[in-house]
C-alpha cells in the first residue's frame, strides 16, 4: 500500500507551507495531493496583502494592535489566545517568506512595503502590488519544489480513514481517486493535514472563489466525526460582478466610483452619509442588498443588482489605475467601464468556519493524527468577519503550525494498520460503480444551482429564522435527489463529471451543516445578520456553533470562545 | 505615387543573399519605389548580440535610426531579423531609453529623435499590391507557391503590428498579385531553425527538411519566403537536412523579391536566380 | 439564430476523435463560458480543467485553431473577427502530454521546473527572522517574471519544444530561473543560470511564440536572453552559442558588419569548419553563393569597415562606460 509519514490534502497557500514545515523534520516521507495542478488555489487570487506586524523604530504599530483588531473584526468570536499567537506568527510568516523569495513591493530603504485596509488601526498590510496572493503562492510553490515536496497532481480526496475506535480510533490515511486514471487508492500515512479550502462554492452563482473551491475536506472531515466550527460564518463582498460574483476590488470605490440604484440615486448617502461608497465591507453589503430588496435595484431574483459607476473618473484615471477592473468588466459583462456603468452586487467570499481545530499551535482537530490548515480549518481565528489581509497570513500560519504539528506526531505515532483503509476504497470503488451506472435520475449540475439559489436568497445576507428553516428542509430534499442523481458519463479515463458529482455532493453536506448552526444562532453577529434577532447576544452565543453527523443526522453543539485580554464590547468603527 | 525610403539591406543582403538584394532594387524600381541605402549602416544584432551585449545592441541600431532620421526617410529591410530588431530598438528608446542613448549617440554627432518608422518589404508590396498588380506582365499561373513567413515577420506582435500574427494574410496577398496560387503548408508561421543552427544543429535540420517536405507533398513549385534568413536555412542547408533525416531536398525557395520579379518582368538574370543551392530551374520552365 | 461551432479535440485514453458541438451566439461570452455551456448542457463527459475564472490560477489555457490562449481571458467574438469564421477548432496545449479531452499532465513540467533551482538562496546578510532588504529598483527588476501563473500557454507553440523536449525547456522554466538569478537578494545567480545551461539555453530557436502567446505578457525569450548574457560574463563561453553571439558582437565592433566567412570557423573552431563544413562550403562556392578569392579576402583580411566605424566606436564605448 502507498505509505507517507505525511500525507497533506492540498496543494494552496496553507498546504504548501505545511508541507515545507514538516519536512524540516529530517526523515519523514511527505507528500501532497491536489486534485488539480498546485497553483491553482483560491490563495492565488488574493489582492491586498499579508497582515504581520513588522517592527522598527519609531512605529505606532503593535502585535497588540493587530491582536486586538481582529478580535473586534471576529465581533468577538475569534479565540483571543489564538488570535494572539496567530498574530505573532503572522509578523514572523512575512520575514520568512521575504527570506524565501516573496517579492514584496518595497519602500525606498528597501523595507517591505504595506498598506492599510478596512477595519485596521494601522498599515500592516504587507503587499506585492495587487497581486499579494499570487507571488506567495508562487514562491510557497517553488519553496516546495526546493525543499523536494512531492504532488500527487490530479488526485482528488474521497475520504479520510479511521483505523480503531472510540479514544483508540486514529486516523490511519486517506483514500484518493487518481482523476487521471479513475483509480481508488489508500493512502497510508501517520498523518493526515487536510488544507483544501473554503467552502464558498456552495453559494455557486454569487461567489467570488475558484471553480474548486467545494469544501471537500471540511466533507471528509465531518463524515469520519470531525465538527464542522461556525459553518453559518461565511463572509460576502459587497462587489461581486453581477454575472457570477467574481470580484470587483475596493480599489474601484476607494479611487471614487459610485453605488447608484435604479432611480439614479447614490444611495450610501442613507447608510453612511459621512463614508458613503467608502463604508466597511459588511455595511456596504447589507446597503445594496436593502436596495434591491425595496424596489430600488435592477433585475429579479439572483439576477437583481444595482450599478458601480466609474465613468465620472475619466477615461484616464480608468485607464491608469483601475485597468484589472477595465478587464473584469470587459470579461464579465461585456462592457467598457469607461463608458457604462456595471452591474454589481455582494459575492459569496471567504469562509470563517471550517474544520474543527482544537489546538491552535499544531492545528490537530478531535481525531488524532488529522489535523487541518488554511481556509478549510476553523481555530477560530476569524470567528464572525475576517479582516483584509488576515486570510493570507492565516494560510502561511496555521500551515506552518500544521505542519510542525503533524512531523512532530508523526516522528512518534505508529504506522497505522489497513484495514479501515482498505474498506472505505472498496466502498468508494462501489460508489463509482453504482453511481456512474445511473442512466436517469437529477443532473447534479441542476441541483448545484438550486442549492445556490436557496442559500443566497435565505442564508445571504439577511437571515431570518422561518427561511432558515425552510432551507433547511429544502436543502434536505436536495440531498434526497441526489442520492439518485446522475453522472452522466461511465469512464473511469479523467471523469470530471464524477469529480464534480462528489463536489456537489460535499456542498449540499456543508450547506445543510451552515442552515442548521444559522437557523439555531439566533443573534446578529459578523457576517450573520438575523432579522429576526438583529442584537448581538454575548450571554447566549459567545461560543462556536459545532455541527457534527452522526448516524445521517446532523447534530449541532457549542463550544465557549475564550476571551483572556479583551472583554467584548460593541463593534463600532 | 513615388515612395522614398532609406534602404537597409541588413549583412545577409550584403553578402550570401546578395542575389535578395539584387532583386529587391530591382522590383522596386520597376515598382516606382525609391530605396536610398543608408550610409555606415551597422549589423543590425541580428538578436545574438542582443543576448550577450544588450547595450551595444541598441546603441548600434539607434545609430543606424539616427543616420535614416538624418535622410527625412523611414527605414525599409527586406529581413524580418532586421526589421524586428529595428523596431524592437525604436521600441526599447520610445520607453525611456532614448536620453542615455542620445548620450551616446553625441559622441558621434547623431541624434535619435524617433520620427523614421522602420517597414518591410513586404509589408509595403502587400499594402500597395493593387498599385502594382496592373503592372504584372507574366502573370505566374499555374505556378503553386507556399509562403513561409518566417518568425521574425509576424512576431512579437505587439513589435511587429503590420498584421495579424494568428492569421497573417500578406504573403498571400502578394503571391495572388503576381497571378501566382499560394499553397498553405503547416509550417506557414513556424520557424526555420536558423537562429540556432549551430547550437541545436539537428532542430534546425528538421525544421528544414520538414518545410521543404510539406511544399513538395502539397504540389507546392517554391516555398517563398520575404525573409534571406529563413532563405539561407532553407535553401542552403536543405541538402544538409535532407541527409540527416532524408526528407526534402529538392524544394526551391525564392526570395519574395524575386518572385515578384518573375511576374513584373525583371530580367532573370538581374534575380540572382542562379545562386540558389537548390535549382529553382523546373520552376522557372514554368514561369 | 447565429450558430458557433466548436470542433473539440476529444481523447479517452485510448482514442481519438474530434467533436463538433454547435451552440447559439451570445455576445460577450469568454471562451471558457463556452466550453462550461457545453460541458453542462450537452456532454457531460468533455473534460477540461478551469478554476479561478478571472485569469491569475492559469488552469484553462487551450489551444484555439493551434494557437494557446487562456480561455477565461479570451473572448469568443473577438476570436470570431479574428480568423472571420464561425467554427473554431478548440485542441489541449501543445508540447503537453495530454491525458484526456483538453487535460494535460503537468507531472513531467513539474519536475523540469526543478532544475531551475526555484527557491531564493539568500545573501548571508540575510536571515529567516529578519527577512530581506531589496530596493524599489531591484524590485521592479523582477516584477514582470513573477507575473507567470503556470498557464502553458508559452510551451505550447514552442517550436524548439515541437521538435525535441529532451534537449530543451518549457520557456516559463527559464523565466522562473530568471527570476531568481536576477533577484538582488540572491546569494549565487549562476545556480539558478546553470541548470539552464545544461538544459538547453543556447538552443532557443527565437521562434518568438512565447513572447506571443504569454497572457501576461512575460517574454521568456528575453529571460534566455538575459541569462545567456551572465552565463558568457560569467565566463561561460564555451559551445558555439556563446562563440556565435561572440563572432557578431567583434565583427559589430571591428567593422560594422558581419563576416560570413569567418562565422563558421568562429563558432564551430577552424577544424570543423574545414573538414564538417567543407561540402557545404564547396556547394557555395559551386553555385556563387561565395566567390572562392572574396572568401579567401574576408578569411583572412576583414570586411572593410562601414563608414563612420568611429563613431560606432565611441558610441559603443560610451554605452560600456555608462552601464
Amino acid at each position: 500500500m502507498l505509505t507517507y509519514d505525511i500525507l497533506i490534502v492540498g496543494s494552496g497557500g496553507a498546504g504548501l507551507r505545511a508541507a515545507v514545515a514538516a519536512l524540516k523534520t529530517p526523515g519523514l516521507s511527505v507528500a501532497v495531493v491536489t486534485k488539480t495542478m498546485p497553483t491553482r488555489s483560491a490563495t492565488c487570487m488574493a489582492e491586498g496583502g499579508i497582515n504581520g506586524v513588522l517592527d522598527f523604530p519609531g512605529q505606532k504599530d503593535s502585535l497588540d494592535a493587530h491582536s486586538f483588531d481582529t478580535v473586534k473584526g471576529s465581533d468577538y468570536l475569534g479565540d483571543q489566545d489564538a488570535i494572539d499567537f496567530f498574530v505573532e506568527k503572522a509578523s514572523e510568516a512575512v520575514r520568512e517568506t521575504d527570506f524565501w523569495g516573496t517579492p514584496y513591493s518595497r519602500r525606498d530603504d528597501g523595507r517591505v512595503a504595506c498598506r492599510f485596509m478596512g477595519g485596521h488601526q494601522h498599515a500592516r498590510t504587507n503587499y506585492s502590488a495587487d497581486k499579494t496572493g499570487h507571488i506567495l503562492l508562487h514562491s510557497n510553490f517553488d519553496y516546495a519544489l526546493k525543499s523536494g515536496v512531492n504532488f500527487l497532481v490530479d488526485h482528488q480526496l474521497l475520504g479520510v480513514a479511521v483505523e480503531g475506535s472510540g479514544d483508540d480510533a486514529v486516523c490511519s490515511g486517506a483514500v484518493i481517486r487518481n482523476v487521471r486514471t479513475g483509480e481508488v487508492v489508500p493512502v497510508r500515512a501517520r498523518a493526515v493535514v487536510l488544507a483544501t479550502g473554503g467552502y464558498t462554492r456552495m453559494f455557486w452563482a454569487r461567489t467570488s472563489t475558484p471553480y474548486i473551491a467545494t469544501g471537500d475536506g471540511v466533507g471528509a472531515a465531518l463524515r469520519v466525526g470531525v465538527a464542522f466550527k461556525d459553518p453559518e460564518m461565511v463572509q460576502f463582498h459587497p462587489t461581486g460582478v453581477a454575472n457570477g460574483g467574481v470580484l470587483i476590488t475596493e480599489a474601484a470605490r476607494g479611487e471614487g466610483g459610485y453605488l447608484v440604484n435604479n432611480t439614479g440615486q447614490r444611495f450610501m448617502s442613507r447608510y453612511a452619509p459621512d463614508k458613503m461608497e467608502l463604508a466597511p465591507r459588511d455595511i456596504t453589503a447589507r446597503a445594496i442588498e436593502t436596495e434591491i430588496r425595496e424596489g430600488r435595484g435592477y433585475g429579479e431574483g439572483l439576477k437583481a443588482h444595482v450599478l458601480l459607476d466609474l465613468r465620472h473618473l475619466g477615461r484616464d484615471k480608468i485607464i491608469e489605475r483601475l485597468p484589472q477592473i477595465r478587464h473584469v468588466g470587459l470579461l464579465f459583462e461585456n462592457l467598457d467601464l469607461v463608458d457604462e456603468p456595471i452591474r454589481i452586487r455582494p459575492t459569496a467570499h471567504y469562509s470563517m468556519g471550517g474544520i474543527d481545530v482544537v489546538d491552535h499551535r499544531t492545528m490537530a482537530t478531535t481525531l488524532i493524527g488529522l489535523f487541518a490548515a488554511g481556509e478549510c480549518s476553523c481555530v477560530s481565528i476569524h470567528g464572525a468577519n475576517r479582516l483584509g489581509g488576515n486570510s493570507l497570513a492565516d494560510a502561511m500560519v496555521t500551515g506552518k503550525q500544521a505542519g510542525l504539528g503533524c512531523a512532530a506526531y508523526a516522528a512518534r505515532a505508529a504506522m497505522p494498520g489497513e484495514s479501515a483503509l482498505n474498506r472505505l476504497a472498496d466502498e468508494w470503488r462501489d460508489h463509482f460503480a453504482t453511481a456512474t451506472a445511473r442512466k436517469d435520475g437529477a443532473s447534479p449540475t441542476e441541483l448545484r444551482d438550486r442549492l445556490a439559489e436557496i442559500l443566497w436568497n435565505d442564508m445571504g445576507i439577511f437571515r431570518t429564522g422561518e427561511r432558515l428553516a425552510a432551507a433547511y428542509a429544502a436543502v434536505g430534499d436536495l440531498q434526497g435527489e441526489y442520492a439518485t442523481a446522475r453522472v452522466g458519463n461511465p469512464s473511469p479515463v479523467c471523469n470530471s463529471a464524477y469529480t464534480h458529482f462528489l463536489e456537489v455532493g460535499n456542498m449540499l453536506s456543508l450547506a445543510r451543516c451552515s442552515l442548521l448552526a444559522a437557523m439555531h444562532r439566533t443573534e446578529s453577529r459578523g457576517a450573520h445578520t438575523r432579522e429576526d434577532h438583529p442584537a448581538r447576544d454575548d450571554a447566549n452565543f459567545l461560543r462556536h456553533s459545532l455541527v457534527t453527523l452522526k448516524g445521517g443526522e446532523y447534530c449541532l453543539d457549542y463550544r465557549p470562545v475564550t476571551v483572556t485580554r479583551f472583554k467584548p464590547e460593541e463593534r463600532k468603527y | 505615387m513615388t515612395r522614398k525610403y532609406a534602404f537597409f539591406p541588413g549583412c545577409v543582403l550584403d553578402a550570401a543573399a546578395r542575389e535578395a538584394r539584387d532583386a529587391t532594387q530591382a522590383v522596386a524600381a520597376r515598382l516606382g519605389i525609391e530605396l536610398v541605402e543608408i550610409p555606415g549602416w551597422t549589423c543590425c544584432g541580428a538578436s545574438h548580440v542582443q543576448d550577450i551585449d544588450r547595450e551595444t545592441a541598441l546603441a548600434a541600431n539607434a545609430r543606424n535610426l539616427a543616420l535614416a532620421e538624418r535622410m527625412g526617410l523611414d527605414v525599409l529591410t527586406a529581413c524580418s531579423t532586421c526589421a524586428l530588431m529595428l523596431r524592437t530598438a525604436r521600441a526599447e528608446l520610445k520607453n525611456g531609453r532614448k536620453s542615455a542613448v542620445n548620450e551616446a549617440l553625441a559622441e558621434a554627432g547623431l541624434e535619435y529623435r524617433g520620427t523614421a518608422d522602420v517597414t518591410h518589404l513586404l509589408w509595403v508590396l502587400a499594402d500597395t499590391a493593387a498599385e502594382w498588380a496592373p503592372k504584372v506582365r507574366k502573370p505566374l499561373s499555374g505556378v503553386r507557391v507556399a509562403p513561409f513567413y518566417g518568425c521574425h515577420t509576424v512576431r512579437p506582435p505587439e513589435i511587429m503590428t503590420h498584421e495579424s500574427h494568428l492569421n497573417p494574410r500578406s504573403m498571400e496577398t502578394v503571391i495572388a498579385a503576381c497571378g501566382a496560387q499560394p499553397v498553405t503548408i503547416p509550417e506557414r508561421l513556424k520557424c526555420c531553425g536558423f537562429h540556432a543552427v549551430f547550437p541545436a544543429e539537428s532542430t534546425a535540420h528538421n525544421m528544414t527538411a520538414s518545410a521543404a517536405d510539406s511544399a513538395r507533398k502539397e504540389g507546392a513549385d517554391c516555398l517563398l519566403t520575404p525573409c534571406p534568413l529563413c532563405h539561407m536555412q532553407l535553401d542552403m542547408y536543405q541538402p544538409d537536412a535532407r541527409a540527416t533525416t532524408g526528407k526534402g531536398g529538392d524544394t526551391p525557395v525564392l526570395h519574395l523579391a524575386q518572385l515578384v520579379g518573375l511576374a513584373v518582368g525583371v530580367e532573370r538574370e538581374r534575380l540572382g536566380l542562379s545562386r540558389h543551392i537548390v535549382s529553382p530551374a523546373p520552376l522557372l520552365s514554368k514561369c | 439564430m447565429r450558430t458557433i461551432t466548436f470542433a473539440i479535440d476529444r481523447f479517452d485514453g485510448s482514442r481519438s476523435w474530434t467533436q463538433s458541438f454547435a451552440f447559439d451566439h451570445v455576445p460577450g461570452m469568454t471562451v471558457l463560458a463556452c466550453l462550461i455551456r457545453i460541458r453542462e448542457t450537452q456532454d457531460p463527459s468533455l473534460n477540461f480543467t478551469a478554476s479561478c475564472r478571472s485569469a491569475i490560477c492559469g488552469a484553462c489555457a487551450v489551444r484555439v485553431n493551434g494557437n494557446a490562449v487562456l480561455a477565461c481571458d479570451t473572448m469568443l467574438d473577438d476570436l470570431l473577427e479574428e480568423w472571420g469564421q464561425d467554427t473554431l477548432r478548440i485542441a489541449p496545449l501543445g508540447n503537453f502530454t495530454v491525458i484526456s479531452d483538453l487535460v494535460v499532465n503537468w507531472d513531467e513540467k513539474i519536475e523540469r521546473l526543478r532544475l531551475a533551482r526555484p527557491g531564493l538562496h539568500a545573501r548571508a546578510e540575510f536571515s529567516a527572522s529578519g527577512g530581506c532588504r531589496q530596493s524599489p529598483r531591484d524590485f521592479q527588476a523582477i516584477q514582470k517574471q513573477w507575473d507567470c501563473i503556470l498557464c502553458g500557454a508559452c510551451a505550447s507553440e514552442c517550436n524548439k519544444l515541437a521538435d525535441s523536449r529532451a534537449d530543451f525547456l518549457e520557456p516559463f522554466t527559464f523565466t522562473h530561473a530568471s527570476r531568481y538569478a536576477r533577484d538582488s537578494r540572491s546569494a549565487d545567480s549562476m545556480l539558478h543560470v546553470n541548470g539552464m545551461l545544461d538544459n538547453g539555453l543556447w538552443k532557443c530557436v527565437h521562434c518568438m511564440e512565447c513572447a506571443t502567446k504569454c497572457p501576461k505578457h512575460i517574454q521568456p525569450v528575453e529571460d534566455i536572453a538575459s541569462m545567456r548574457g551572465m552565463a558568457t560574463a560569467g565566463g561561460r563561453t564555451d559551445g558555439p552559442g556563446p562563440r556565435h553571439a561572440q563572432a557578431f558582437r567583434t565583427d559589430l565592433e571591428n567593422t560594422g558588419r558581419l563576416n560570413e566567412v569567418k562565422l563558421v570557423p568562429r563558432t564551430e573552431g577552424l577544424l570543423s569548419a574545414a573538414t564538417r563544413r567543407l561540402p557545404f562550403t564547396l556547394r557555395m562556392f559551386a553555385r556563387g553563393k561565395l566567390g572562392v578569392g572574396e572568401a579567401i579576402h574576408l578569411f583572412f583580411a576583414d570586411n572593410r569597415p562601414v563608414e563612420g566605424i568611429d563613431g560606432l566606436r565611441k558610441i559603443i564605448r560610451q554605452r560600456r562606460r555608462d552601464h
